[in-house]
């Protein structure tokens, strides 16, 4: 079985290598570590100047980053071409006016930092129990200016 | 030597340097990733460095902005968490607590103390991954609190 592809925004390197860590351990294939939303956009093929849209199973991104937060990455995807695939906020705030703000704004998950095994291990199940995402089985590709569907 | 190592890392806990959150580090590192701990740490020295000097930065500014002091420490207290430095995070919390009170000496004070534990909590580690890379990476396969 292939694993679940991942993608980790963070914008501190060692949050994101400790996230990426976490998450081959529990049987993820992380694609990519990035540092900010713009970028993870920019990666996801959701801007104007990268459309190749990438194949992805979890978005885990950082709530509180320089540029666009978490949250308003959570909103984008949610609003794009990648609104199936799961977004996990994780924040070392555990407010709950801003847990419900994400999870109202469609987050599968939000975790609380420190991240631990156990978390991310949940995280692995609900994904996995929540069933696949429409959204990572679409390759964009042009033909002679004609969007093709796979 | 290995006693050694075995002691140091024991003494972190003990004397209330680290907590679990660094025991959670070490259980991701395997022979694919055998200097997971130690990279990880460098990195968070690295990515703190400038979450203090932002922090130094705003305390300079008059008057101080208490809510920034208070978002700018959020930020390094939840860095801190991720690699389990203890004291360090006590630190950080009593700094937010003089921030919610507008206490500018307390402040000041404890972001003292963070800075002397986080450079104290330095000193440690960096001994200690050198005596782990003498040893080897066998003495990482037993690792009782």
């Amino acid at each position: 079985m292939n694993k679940l592809r991942a993608l980790v925004v963070d914008d501190e390197k060692s949050q994101r290598r400790s996230a990426e860590r976490l998450l081959e351990k529990s049987s993820f294939d992380v694609i990519a570590t990035v540092e900010s939303g713009e970028t993870a956009l920019k990666f996801l093929g959701l801007t104007e100047d990268n459309d190749v849209m990438v194949d992805v199973d979890l978005i885990l991104t950082d709530h509180d980053m320089k540029g666009i937060s978490g949250y308003e990455l959570l909103l984008k995807l949610k609003n794009s071409e990648l609104n199936n695939v799961p977004v996990v906020i994780m924040s070392a705030s555990d407010d709950e006016e801003r847990i419900k703000k994400c999870m109202d704004g469609g987050a599968l998950m939000y975790l609380v930092k420190p991240l631990t095994i156990a978390k991310v291990t949940n995280l692995h199940e609900a994904i996995v129990a929540a069933g696949p995402s429409h959204g990572k089985w679409c390759t964009l590709l042009q033909a002679n200016g004609v969007m093709l569907l796979d | 030597m290995h006693r050694l190592v075995a002691n140091t890392r024991k003494s972190f806990f003990d004397q209330g340097y680290l907590d679990e959150q660094f025991v959670q580090l070490e259980e991701l590192q395997d022979n694919s990733n055998p200097n997971f701990v130690e990279e990880v740490v460098t990195l968070f020295y690295r990515d703190s460095a400038r979450l203090l000097y932002n922090l130094d930065q705003a305390l300079e500014k008059r008057p101080l902005d208490f809510n920034k002091l208070d978002s700018l420490m959020h930020q390094f207290k939840g860095s801190c968490s991720s690699i389990g430095a203890k004291k360090v995070k006590i630190e950080c919390t009593n700094f937010k607590a003089y921030c919610n009170a507008r206490n500018a000496e307390g402040c000041k004070r404890t972001f003292h103390h963070a800075k002397r534990e986080y450079t104290t909590l330095k000193k440690k580690l960096e001994s200690y991954f050198q005596m782990l890379r003498q040893v080897g990476p066998t003495e990482m396969a037993c690792r009782p609190r």
